[in-house]
């Protein structure tokens, strides 16, 4: 399980690339985070709640109602096209933190 | 699920209610919501779930700041400090203030000592009679007449050195701004009188405790001889030691409390309980104390035995003590 401090960067890039090519609720976001990472990584509802707020002011993803399953009205959201460029920006960024902090690390043999 | 909703519930009550928290703790339930069920639908207990749920949920710091509800929540509590009006005192107020209340502190403790001395004379002259040297008549009428003159003159004190005093009741309300000089000035004065503070309540609890000791010393002693009139005089002894005491509490309060004041110490946020307790307790006592006031002077109008009637004060005194006692404890449920 990794620390919610060291990938707090990142939590954007995460969710973008879980709607990137369709739109997707809170639980299924968070859902698909711990299945995708063998549970490694288990966003915390707050982070998420947080990041949609933030991604939705800057006009990454929009937000709409879902049709009705089981009687409940869920939140959807779905990436813009500056969401998309975002994004790409994100990974590029990533490629270039990943080989700086991959630079300090001593190689165990 | 309740334990879910409850948990969300607490956390958002520090929040103001606005349509932004709503969708927030909406969206929040929601998620935990399909979290619970699925871990359900896994075979997880309840508890299994519940607990999971909450242990995945996060902070609300979290929220907080990504909502900007850091500053609303911060933004009401100083709107509320900014409805206390700040004022700017300078030394010389400062002094003058402290002045002020200790004048005021002496005047309210003569006052009320009057009032604990009032029946005083009533003591007296109904030992005097007891011994002969008055007529019932007479020992009647001039203690009942000395009593109320003594609370006249005590409500008299009150409501002038009140109204002289009224003007100082700003500085009690608003939070008070002091230049660096003056606070620390007064800082020292109120660290080297909070030593004395300390030595003259003791004195007064010691007085108000040992009050009871002159009449069970001079009862003990002279109870049978023919100085028996001696005990009945000893009550005398008792309200002037009780006096004595009360006027150290207020005088020494009252000092004490202009530093605190100036100073911004010990002004508690009362919250709301406590708040409620307060206004019940007075409601309360509103009604008491004339209920008192008027089975006492129907009693001793009635029966002319103000020697004795005088009792029910002390009594009626504990029992509201212990009336406001037993209310707190319930509002406090």
């Amino acid at each position: 399980m990794i620390s919610s401090d060291g990938i707090r960067g990142y939590n954007d890039m995460i969710i973008l690339c879980l709607i990137l090519s369709e739109p997707s609720y809170g639980y299924e976001i968070s859902r698909e985070i711990k299945v995708r990472t063998d549970g490694n990584y288990i966003i915390k509802e707050t982070t998420l709640y947080s990041a949609f707020t933030r991604l939705e002011k800057n006009g990454y993803i929009e937000s709409f109602y879902g049709s009705e399953t089981n009687g409940k009205q869920r939140t959807y959201y779905r990436i813009t096209d500056a969401g998309r460029t975002y994004y790409q920006e994100k990974c590029r960024e990533w490629d270039l933190t990943k080989e700086v902090v991959e630079k300090f690390k001593i190689q165990e043999e | 699920m309740e334990t879910i909703i409850s948990y969300i519930d607490n956390l958002f009550r520090a929040y103001p209610d606005t349509p932004k928290v709503r969708k927030a703790r909406a969206e929040l339930l929601g998620i935990m919501e399909d979290k619970y069920h699925e871990l359900k639908a896994e075979g997880k207990s309840e508890n299994e779930a519940i607990g999971i749920v909450i242990s995945e949920f996060g902070s609300m710091e979290e929220i907080a700041f990504e909502l900007g509800l850091d500053e609303e929540k911060k933004g009401t509590e100083q709107t509320f400090e900014d409805a206390i009006e700040k004022k700017r005192i300078s030394q010389d107020e400062a002094e003058a203030y402290i002045k002020e209340e200790e004048s005021f502190g002496v005047k309210i403790g003569i006052g009320v000592a009057l009032c604990i001395l009032s029946p005083v004379p009533v003591v007296v002259a109904e030992t005097l009679q007891s011994i002969g040297l008055m007529a019932v008549n007479i020992s009647d009428t001039f203690g009942a007449v000395t009593l109320f003159f003594l609370v006249a003159v005590a409500v008299g004190i009150f409501i002038i050195s009140g109204i002289s005093h009224s003007k100082y009741e700003e500085y009690e309300k608003s939070s008070i701004l002091l230049d660096s000089r003056t606070r620390m000035m007064l800082e020292q004065q109120y660290e080297s009188y909070h030593q004395i503070f300390g030595i003259k309540v003791a004195v007064g609890v010691a007085l108000c405790i040992l009050s009871v000791i002159p009449v069970v010393l001079i009862e003990g002693i002279f109870e049978h001889t023919s100085f028996g009139w001696l005990s009945e005089l000893s009550a005398v002894s008792l309200f002037a030691f009780v006096a004595g005491g009360v006027y150290l509490f207020i005088t020494t309060g009252m000092k004490h409390g202009a530093y605190e004041t100036l100073l911004g110490k010990g002004k508690k946020r009362v919250d709301k309980k406590t708040k409620k307790k307060d206004k019940w307790i007075s409601v309360v006592a509103a009604i008491y104390w004339p209920i008192m006031a008027a089975i006492y002077l129907s009693y001793s109008f009635v029966t002319m035995d103000w020697g004795r009637s005088w009792m029910i004060w002390p009594v009626s005194g504990i029992i509201f003590g212990g009336i406001s006692a037993a209310m707190s404890l319930i509002i406090e449920k």
